[in-house]
């Protein structure tokens, strides 16, 4: 018994060192599908407790932040899914007074971000934020590369387009 | 004319070939609305990034694994057995120490004289059917007990079990109506369809007889 509180000890002292390092942008990506802090915060949590079940399965074809994202994309995408998701998240006002005030660019953004579908979202910080490639944003979204390139490239139509409506 | 708003797209991403970047800059300098999508997309660029840099990550709940699922599906297989195994150990155990106790009680607690006392005993107190439960006793008998009281096979039940049941407050067999004896042994029967039951009434002890089940 002694050996698996143990053992339990020590995998929750390594998974606490794997949630210092992703939790924040597994948060940000959350967000930027769920559009709602709370949401989001569950998100985390869920995404690491699923990594405790299931880190035997991690079969090392892909980094580890990649994994942990594609857990989160497929909690984000269930829970919207899911009847009791509350839609009122869209007015969620989790980023203001983040941003400089006197960059008014930033409050049109958010509001363009949080009009934007959650497929372009998360398209939006996967590239823009992550900085990944159209191939690893694929094995994440699973698109092709091609897909990926097409389906960027009308996010940011789509961005230009809410952004311009607002100016 | 064609504009380029795709390669620009791709542009910003890094994802041009060097001839298609020459392409590019070679329409931007005659296009002004293609040079205003580069302008913005990389503005866009830019302050996406800045956004998601910027949003504050406040995580409420502290990161706590809930004990157990760190086992792997094997272990949690194995514990399954071992409860599995430990559970039917128990059963078998208690069922051997059944066994062994019926045993021991056939053959010292109950003697035929035994038998006779508790059966007077019953005979002068069987005068209140309300007394019925209070007086119904299980006794076990020997072999060699049951053949002496010429048990009657009169319901059909099987006698594999030295077990006897034995019965108050019917004053007599001709007053007994048969509804009841029917419902007194289907009750009994609902609690242990394995006892083997006797009827005792008065006059199976001025003629010995004694009704079986």
């Amino acid at each position: 018994m002694n050996k698996i509180i143990l053992q339990h000890k020590k995998q929750n002292i390594q998974l606490s060192g794997v949630y210092e390092l992703y939790s924040a942008d597994l948060f940000r990506y959350s967000y930027s599908i769920l559009k709602n802090r709370e949401e989001a915060e569950d998100a985390v949590q869920e995404v690491f407790v699923k990594y405790a079940e299931n880190e035997s399965s991690f079969k090392g074809d892909c980094s580890y932040k990649t994994w942990l994202l594609v857990i989160a994309r497929n909690y984000c995408f269930n829970r919207i899914k899911n009847k009791n998701f509350n839609n009122a998240a869209i007015n969620d006002d989790g980023f203001d007074g983040i941003f400089n005030p006197d960059y008014d660019m930033n409050i049109s953004l958010k509001d363009a971000l949080l009009n934007l579908t959650e497929e372009y979202n998360e398209l939006i910080y996967l590239r823009e934020y992550e900085g990944f490639s159209y191939m690893e944003i694929g094995a994440i979204t699973k698109l092709s590369p091609e897909n990926v390139k097409i389906k960027l490239f009308r996010a940011r139509q789509e961005l230009r387009k809410i952004l311009k409506g607002k100016a | 004319m064609k504009h380029y708003d795709l390669e620009i797209s791709r542009f910003i991403d890094n994802e041009l070939s060097a001839n298609e970047q020459k392409e590019l800059f070679s329409h931007l300098s005659n296009c002004e609305d293609c040079g205003k999508i580069l302008s913005d997309f990389m503005e866009m660029k830019q302050n996406s990034r800045s956004f998601y840099e910027n949003l504050s990550v406040v995580l409420n709940k502290t990161f706590d694994l809930p004990f157990g699922t760190t086992q792997k599906k094997g272990e949690k297989l194995y514990k399954l057995l071992f409860y599995f195994s430990a559970a039917a150990s128990i059963i078998l155990g208690a069922m051997f120490l059944y066994k062994s106790t019926s045993v021991v009680r056939l053959e010292t607690k109950y003697s035929a004289l035994e038998l006779k006392y508790l059966r007077t005993d019953i005979a002068k107190n069987n005068s209140h059917q309300n007394d019925f439960n209070n007086k119904s006793k299980i006794i076990d008998i020997t072999s060699k007990e049951k053949s002496e009281l010429s048990v009657q096979k009169n319901y059909g039940t099987s006698q594999k079990k030295n077990k006897l049941k034995i019965i108050t407050s019917i004053k007599s067999e001709k007053n007994l109506p048969p509804a009841d004896v029917k419902n007194g042994y289907s009750k009994l029967s609902q609690r242990s369809q394995e006892i083997q039951i006797v009827q005792v009434t008065k006059n199976d002890f001025l003629t010995p007889q004694v009704v079986g089940n």
